[in-house]
């Protein structure tokens, strides 16, 4: 399977609206895998099957099961959720998803829409995958171990104490060591400081 | 924190079984300085023999199991005295067995790795055990004595629970540290016993220290402003 397709599951009874939706689709730039379903109960056994990146599902097919659809978005929470709305529904409702797609949007709307919500897929990708520091945190790193405040790292690198909180936030989750001291023991081993 | 989760457990569950189930409850029997010779007792009888309120034991045995307190239940001012046993022994536990014993252990470790490395994990751990002796020993020495007096009704001076609750800082975060840099960072297959050693060490007292900071946050402390409203 190509790394940057699209795969797109439409939730939706009617037909017009299904073969429409592809062929609009169809001109996105991309490359888009798209699968119908046209009940709830279907669309259910789909998504413990397959994996989607996006879901469009139209709220009126859901009913009362409010819950379980919450409950779904949060066990598949790589997931980006779409609403299809064509009548009115509540905004605690509408809420619940990521993004909606109206019945009157533009063609290109739509297609932005897919487009936003598909690169959001490929940049958290990237994050879970990518334990490895960038340049700017190897500088925060460096800086902390050697026993730097917050305040002195952000004017040695120029920077802003908020930046330099963001930098060592990343630089925890990624290692998942909390403590300085801990964290000075990762630079030595991975090289980032020379104790000599 | 630790991933656990076994059904919660009646009061007349056999502790055979239960320890079973979980062997940590093993440290929770030591904790409360109950005989761990169970000899086919059920939780209800083992908090009888001991004089302890039923209801309290198995909910104890259920935080180690990995349940949640249920907020419907509440702790009374008789169950103090038992909390504050249970926690002096965890301290015992800490600074007689468990510390010492992971002291050893990554002393060995540092001996038998050349890097740099291997001198600062040692060094990292020799600072943290001060750290956790410190801690403790604020708690044995000002803490548990102020609430010993607070049940007696003895008066209190300037000092409260709530001035313990704003310094009560996490021991947890530096153990875990060490677990992450020993399971993920130092690549050394030749040290593979050693640091099986002490990485099971290390679970176990992290077990047994979530347990620990629990009580004390959620049980002892809220317990303790109680008497002090009482009391005031």
């Amino acid at each position: 399977m190509l790394k940057d397709e699209i795969r797109i599951l439409l939730t939706e009874p009617s037909c017009l609206i299904r073969e429409g939706f592809q062929k609009i689709t169809k001109e996105y730039s991309g490359k888009i895998k798209i699968s119908f379903v046209e009940s709830y109960d279907v669309f259910k056994s789909y998504i413990k099957s397959f994996e989607f990146d996006i879901i469009i599902i139209n709220p009126s097919l859901i009913n009362n099961n409010w819950k379980e659809l919450v409950t779904l978005k949060k066990k598949y929470y790589k997931t980006k959720w779409i609403g299809l709305i064509y009548a009115y529904f509540d905004n605690n409702i509408l809420n619940i998803f990521d993004s909606l797609i109206t019945i009157n949007d533009q063609k290109y709307t739509i297609l932005d829409n897919i487009k936003n919500l598909g690169n959001q897929k490929v940049e958290t990708k990237d994050k879970k995958n990518h334990y490895e520091l960038s340049e700017r945190e190897i500088d925060v790193l460096k800086l902390l171990s050697q026993g730097s405040s917050n305040k002195q790292i952000a004017n040695k690198l120029n920077i802003s104490i908020h930046t330099v909180i963001s930098h060592r936030k990343n630089i925890v989750s990624k290692t998942g060591i909390k403590s300085v001291s801990g964290l000075t023991i990762y630079a030595v081993i991975n090289k980032i400081i020379d104790l000599k | 924190m630790f991933k656990i989760n076994i059904p919660q457990i009646a009061p007349n569950t056999k502790m055979y079984d239960a320890i079973d189930v979980n062997p940590y409850l093993l440290l929770m029997l030591e904790h409360f300085n109950f005989d761990i010779s169970i000899n086919k007792k059920t939780i209800e009888d083992i908090a009888i023999e001991n004089g302890i309120n039923t209801r309290t034991l198995t909910t104890i045995v259920n935080l180690y199991n990995g349940c949640k307190i249920s907020k419907q239940w509440k702790f009374k001012k008789e169950d103090i005295g038992t909390f504050l046993i249970f926690l002096k022994n965890t301290h015992k536990f800490y600074l007689r067995d468990k510390f010492p014993e992971l002291n050893e252990l990554v002393s060995l470790f540092r001996k038998t790795g050349k890097d740099a490395e291997y001198g600062l994990i040692n060094k990292f751990f020799k600072e943290y055990y001060n750290e956790v002796k410190e801690h403790l020993k604020y708690e044995d020495e000002i803490f548990f004595p102020y609430i010993a007096n607070l049940i007696k009704g003895k008066s209190r001076g300037k000092y409260t629970t709530a001035d313990f609750a704003k310094h009560h800082n996490n021991i947890e975060d530096k153990l875990l540290d060490l677990k992450n840099i020993l399971l993920n960072y130092i690549p050394n297959k030749k040290l593979n016993t050693i640091r099986r050693n002490i990485l099971l060490h290390i679970y176990e007292l992290n077990y047994d220290l979530y347990i620990h900071t629990y009580i004390e946050d959620k049980i002892l402390v809220p317990l303790a402003k109680g008497l002090e409203r009482k009391s005031v």
